[in-house]
């Protein structure tokens, strides 16, 4: 393989030719293309990322979700407006919100989560020691813990993903092991996030806001987006339009 | 009296029968202290006296020569005992002949003389004090041996092994060995100090303690040849493999003897010196082989694949290397209790540095594998400093401190062998006449 | 001198510890003269120590000495783990790229592993298969 070759001296500095120079990676769901009954994006987060077991733990507290879906209905007043009520009902796609001005990477005492040159918050978890004050912090509880060994079975798991193990804390990863990749070669040959790949309807849209071409930019030009809790001034990177 | 004494005072009378007849002779070798050349006339060495009696206990001069010493010692030959006549000579000073008397090193100090003499002149610790001085004046070079015999030189002696080690790890440092980022957690020792440069440092050292060591026991070997009477070469007139067979005949059985610790199982009144010596002998002999088995790896041919290292617990080098520390660790101890019960031969100086040596690095080593094992960092990379620093020590300073005990005895053990002191005509039958 | 008795314990009893310890001191030098000899003598040592696939060279794909390799093999890999999760630079084979051609943990890592007496906690997160696992097309005397 043509690969960069490993010299005694590489630096670990990001520099100019860093891949991520530049970019800011944003996420846009539209919530009125998701389907209420549809799941698929929620499987394929687990099947790539290795969570379906711990997505499904008995109990509710334990389990994992990277990706979740809530249903939210406006306040139903009387039983007559029940049909329009539930007609108003809107499945939202909860994941991490990749803020940028993260809580979670502010209280880490370790630096262990930290938001990226390109705007992703990831967790480093050789150095995660387990604190949760991540968990705490977080305003949309997009964090969550692993309380056991992580436990995946044959047929599920994803081998060119590490699973985790008991004691780090981790969230959604924006996929950034598929946007980072490069090909043979060396080139860059990004992939899109497992949810996105796997939505059928379009709901789903990441990508690089400063590129004038992708997705999330023309998406963000052309409505009107909102973003969760925006009061508290995480300047979350995820937009949902028709919320 | 022993045969020895006649043959000085036949010499004397011989001497001056010719001197009266107006001849001038020179006197044998042997005799070398005499003033200009004169039989009869003893020039002592005033310092030497002083030296030698304040490293025995200030009891030197109560010596009267009544010869219960040498009567009582297990180890003294018969055709020529001691340690009374070695009593004598210190006494005036005859600093010549007792540094080159091998009977010095045939001593053990086991202190039986000691305890019986009747004066309390100890003569178990002037002989010590003797072989002290003997490693001074054969040590190659001098300064050295005159730094390690004195306590105030102590600091010096442990800054040279620092520097050294120091050095060395700025070498390893500036060789462009890859450096450890401030965010990873573990780094290994040989970041530091790769191990071929350990290896070879410390076989540069032990190459130069060699050839010190080799250059001391020579110089030792012709002290006693001449002041026998013996000139030339040992096992003359021989083809190489002959003389090869004739020299190991004569060390081999002194070699077996020295490890099964003969010399040592004579004694009675420190009879427990044969086990914790034992322990200590093998121990050393141990670790010795599994560092040396190390530092070589690279030239082994009995290591194709190359040397995988660390080792494992459960590898038989390993499992030796922790013997050995656990043998010299119990000896070390067991010496110490031994010399602090005792209240009048607790030992000097040159004793007791050895025993802490030892005990320093072998207790260093211990600390630094346990904290390997549980991977303290950085406590064990500064534990493994340290036990270099004092493995560096005792190998730097074997020839000039108490551990070149190793080579002189050794030396003089054959030497009495060849010679016959103990009756057996062993220089014969190697080739050479023996003068009686 | 050795003809004469000693006192304090009997001369055989003596002769027969300080074999024993001889013995033992030279029992490691003795089994590796044995290995070794075995080894000269044109039989494969009993355990072929690193599995390596039948095409590749000593040099692994990360352009390094096999023994480079085994000095600072951890370091690299945290390296080019800071790489990849701080800075998304990839474009370097890690850990599941080593699995290509070193396809059994039990015969590549473990090997080392067990000889030095070290448990990296690594493969509790990387999967890495400990089983017997040869790729008929990259080992085909296998």
């Amino acid at each position: 393989m043509a690969l960069r070759l490993l010299t005694t001296s590489s630096a670990g500095a990001p520099g100019k030719d860093s891949p991520l120079a530049g970019k800011r990676m944003g996420m846009v769901i539209d919530v009125g293309k998701c389907q209420p009954d549809c799941d698929k994006c929620i499987k394929a987060c687990q099947q790539e990322n290795n969570v379906v077991q711990a997505a499904a733990h008995k109990n509710h507290e334990l389990a994992v979700h990277w990706i979740r879906k809530v249903t939210i209905r406006k306040k139903i007043e009387t039983d007559e407006k029940a049909k329009k009520a539930e007609a108003a009902q809107k499945s939202v796609i909860l994941v991490c919100n990749h803020c940028d001005n993260p809580p979670c990477a502010q209280v880490c005492p370790v630096r262990a989560t930290f938001k990226r040159e390109d705007g992703i918050v990831l967790v480093d978890h050789h150095r995660c020691i387990g604190c949760r004050y991540c968990m705490i912090a977080c305003p949309y509880n997009a964090r969550y813990f692993n309380f056991e060994d992580v436990e995946v079975h044959e047929e599920d798991l994803n081998k060119d993903r590490p699973k985790r193990s008991h004691g780090v804390a981790e969230s959604c990863t924006l996929c950034a092991h598929r946007l980072d990749a490069v090909d043979q070669d060396g080139n860059p040959s990004p992939r899109v996030p497992a949810c996105v790949e796997a939505c059928e309807n379009g709901a789903l849209a990441v990508g690089d806001m400063n590129d004038k071409t992708s997705t999330v930019y023309e998406l963000l030009r052309d409505y009107a987006v909102k973003r969760l809790k925006e009061d508290l001034g995480t300047e979350p990177k995820v937009h949902y339009i028709g919320l | 009296m022993a045969k020895g004494d006649k043959t000085v005072e036949t010499a004397d009378r011989t001497s001056r029968e010719k001197q009266e007849a107006g001849a001038l002779v020179s006197p044998p070798a042997a005799l070398a202290d005499s003033r200009d050349g004169q039989p009869g006339w003893i020039d002592p060495d005033m310092d030497f006296i002083r030296v030698l009696s304040r490293q025995s206990g200030d009891s030197l001069k109560k010596c009267i020569q009544c010869g219960t010493c040498s009567a009582i010692c297990e180890l003294s030959p018969d055709p020529k005992p001691f340690p009374r006549k070695e009593m004598a000579w210190a006494v005036w000073g005859m600093k010549d002949r007792l540094l080159k008397d091998p009977d010095v090193w045939l001593c053990h100090q086991c202190n039986d003389c000691s305890t019986r003499c009747p004066r309390g002149a100890r003569p178990g610790d002037v002989l010590a004090a003797i072989r002290q001085q003997s490693v001074a004046r054969y040590a190659v070079p001098r300064f050295l041996a005159r730094w390690a015999n004195e306590p105030y030189c102590v600091p010096l002696l442990l800054g040279i092994p620092i520097a050294l080690l120091t050095v060395v790890l700025y070498i390893g440092n500036s060789l462009g060995v890859p450096q450890p980022s401030r965010e990873r957690i573990i780094f290994p020792f040989c970041n530091k100090l790769p191990h071929w440069l350990l290896n070879v440092s410390f076989a540069v050292v032990g190459i130069l303690v060699l050839a010190a060591v080799v250059a001391g026991a020579m110089r030792f070997w012709r002290a006693m040849m001449i002041a026998d009477g013996r000139d030339g070469a040992a096992l003359p007139a021989k083809s190489p493999p002959a003389r090869i067979v004739a020299a190991l005949k004569i060390a081999v059985p002194v070699l077996w003897s020295i490890m099964a610790h003969d010399s040592f199982a004579k004694c009675t009144r420190t009879r427990l010196r044969f086990y914790s010596h034992l322990s200590v002998l093998f121990g050393f002999l141990a670790l010795s082989l599994v560092a040396v088995w190390v530092v070589t790896a690279k030239v082994n041919p009995l290591i194709p694949d190359g040397l995988i290292y660390p080792f494992g617990f459960w590898h038989p080098w390993k499992l030796l290397a922790n013997l050995g520390g656990v043998a010299i660790l119990a000896g070390c101890l067991w010496m110490v209790v031994d010399r602090v019960r005792d209240n009048e031969h607790s030992g000097a100086f040159s004793d007791w540095t050895l025993i802490v040596t030892l005990l320093a690095v072998v207790v260093t080593g211990f600390i630094a594998e346990i904290l390997h094992f549980v991977r303290l960092e950085p406590h064990r990379h500064v534990a493994y400093f340290t036990h270099l620093v004092f493995v560096l020590t005792l190998l730097m300073y074997l020839p000039y401190s108490k551990l070149a005990h190793i080579v002189y005895r050794t030396t003089a053990l054959i030497y009495a062998e060849y010679s016959g002191r103990n009756g057996k005509n062993t220089a014969r039958t190697a080739g050479r006449e023996e003068e009686s | 001198m050795p003809e004469n008795a000693a006192h304090g314990r009997s001369g055989n009893g003596r002769g027969l510890l300080v074999s024993i310890l001889v013995l033992i001191v030279l029992a490691p030098l003795g089994y590796y003269v044995v290995r070794g000899t075995a080894v000269a003598l044109g039989g494969k040592p009993s355990v072929e120590f690193l599995e390596r696939p039948a095409t590749q060279d000593d040099r692994c794909i990360w352009n390094m000495e096999a023994g480079e390799m085994r000095l600072h093999h951890w370091e690299h890999l945290a390296r080019i783990r800071e790489d990849v999760v701080r800075f998304g630079k990839r474009d370097v084979p890690g850990l599941n790229e080593c699995r290509n051609c070193h396809q059994s943990r039990a015969n590549f890592c473990d090997r080392c592993h067990n000889q030095v007496s070290l448990t990296p906690d690594c493969f509790g997160c990387h999967y890495y298969p400990d089983n017997e696992h040869w790729d008929p097309q990259r080992f085909p005397e296998r």
